[in-house]
């Protein structure tokens, strides 16, 4: 070894200084995001139903991944400045919080939650058709997010349900539950049910002005309930908590069964995709027409479809694995809608979005479009 | 090349210089080279995660850098060698070659079946 640095080491010492360089552009992290391509995830893959008369379609309905960089180094940072399918953001204050592993939790928490509104809006689509098929749903207050001052950190886990809280002037349920004594109980028309209440967030935040710690109640993914006397930070005078609801299956309800298969892929952009593999799976006939279908867009408990980000990186990822149609929403004619920035990102790649890119506001238009096509 | 060629050389090889020598040439190898190679690892590495629709391609170049890096490592180990004792009988050269060549077999095999058979079933 000696010999080699002894002949090498004029090379050495002249190379030392860019070498150091170097690895500082490799290896030193910055505060950006960089927005890449990834892939497309079929969502047989993800979802599996029960149910006797689901037909095998020819093609195939995919999901579209994106990758996300999260403080990248400076060389992936000037790579992507120089690529056409990536795009570069400053780093979010959200991001900047969250580790990596929170980030996946709480993707795999909306990943979760979308599966089941997307059977939700399926179910209920067939259920015009084929009554035999049933749906029930149930809203929940998930924790979907948590801050670092938190108290109780660890044990309040990315998904347990909210169950209650006693606060100043009684106790404060979920607005899906039975109302309580919250000075947002807003039951003008006094069914028990509120219907104009203000926010959940509101409600907590008014009926916590008197003292520093409130008992709060969760429901562990087990079933298991659990209290917890959570305190306020002195600097935000909040809790730290996000508590948001949704629309979700009730199990015991819902004909026929199904199956939410373990993936890596999270976030809730997959939602339409799944509801329309799922109505296509129970329907008659194949939607498909022997075309592999790709698309991108949230779903709704009641088929609406929503916004997602990464339009560009999805577009360029759906083209490179070669989607025969790619649905995205389209909800107004601005420029910040999906399917606008979409036909800029089909014009910046040289992409012809005639008859490829499909934009969509309901499940029941990507149906439609579909059956269109066999007509 | 036979086996009882390969085995003859060796068994001289290592007679001539002894292990302790073989092995630190080896370490001076193995540390010159990696400190060479190892931007080029971080490099395809990172574009890969940027390019991921283009895995295959950046593994393949990865496989390609590591087969590299045996070549580097066995050149260097050589070099070592011949500055630590130059007239020999035996054949450094040959031996070291025989071994690279080995190891750099079984890295483009790996790489093969790594792209082939293990990229479309593990990724995502």
């Amino acid at each position: 070894m000696n010999e080699l640095a002894e002949k090498y080491w004029p090379t050495f010492k002249l190379l030392l200084l860019p070498y150091l360089l170097l690895l500082f552009l490799l290896i030193w992290p910055i505060d950006y995001t960089i927005y890449c391509p990834g892939g497309l995830a079929d969502v047989s893959d993800t979802v599996s139903i029960d149910y006797d008369d689901s037909n095998s379609p020819a093609g195939s309905f995919s999901t579209t991944y994106i990758m996300s960089v999260k403080r990248p180094s400076f060389f992936q940072f000037m790579v992507a400045y120089f690529l056409d399918v990536t795009e570069t953001y400053t780093l979010s204050a959200s991001d900047k919080t969250h580790t990596n592993a929170e980030s996946y939790q709480i993707s795999q928490l909306q990943k979760t939650t979308s599966v089941q509104v997307a059977i939700v809006a399926a179910y209920q689509a067939i259920n015009a058709v084929k009554p035999e098929i049933t749906v029930v749903e149930v809203i929940k207050t998930l924790v979907s997010d948590k801050a670092s001052y938190l108290s109780y950190y660890d044990q309040i886990e990315y998904g347990d349900e909210f169950i209650s809280m006693v606060g100043d002037n009684g106790l404060v349920l979920p607005f899906n539950a039975e109302p309580g004594d919250s000075e947002c109980d807003n039951d003008a028309d006094n069914d028990g049910i509120i219907d104009t209440a203000c926010s959940l967030s509101d409600a907590i935040a008014i009926n916590t002005r008197l003292a520093p710690s409130y008992a709060f109640t969760f429901r562990h993914a087990d079933g298991e309930n659990y209290t917890l006397v959570l305190t306020k930070n002195t600097d935000t005078n909040a809790f730290g908590l996000s508590l948001t609801m949704y629309h979700l299956l009730d199990e015991n309800g819902t004909d026929p069964d199904f199956v939410a298969l373990p993936s890596n892929i999270g976030g809730p952009s997959g939602g339409l995709m799944t509801a329309l593999y799922i109505y296509d799976s129970l329907a008659s006939g194949d939607l498909t027409h022997g075309m592999k279908i790709a698309g991108t867009g949230t779903i709704n408990y009641d088929g609406s479809v929503g916004y997602i980000g990464g339009v560009k990186q999805k577009i360029a990822t759906a083209y490179f694995f070669g989607a025969d149609i790619f649905f995205i929403p389209y909800l107004a004619d601005t420029s910040n809608d999906n399917y606008i920035e979409a036909l800029a990102a089909c014009e910046e790649l040289g992409i012809n979005p005639d008859g490829w890119l499909i934009g969509v506001q309901t499940l029941q238009d990507t149906i439609t479009y579909l059956e269109g096509l066999g007509e | 090349m036979t086996m009882k060629k390969l085995v003859y050389e060796w068994s001289i090889f290592i007679q001539e210089y002894g292990w302790k020598k073989i092995l630190n040439a080896f370490l001076g190898g193995f540390v010159f080279a990696t400190l060479a190679i190892f931007p080029l690892y971080i490099i395809f590495a990172e574009v890969l995660m940027l390019l991921s629709y283009l895995k295959e391609l950046w593994f393949a170049l990865i496989f390609i850098t590591a087969i590299g890096h045996i070549a580097l490592i066995n050149a260097l180990t050589l070099k070592a060698l011949l500055l630590k004792q130059p007239q020999v009988l035996s054949h450094p050269k040959w031996v070291i070659s025989v071994n690279a060549g080995y190891w750099m077999a079984i890295t483009l095999l790996i790489g093969i079946i790594f792209i082939v058979v293990f990229i479309p079933i593990l990724w995502v």
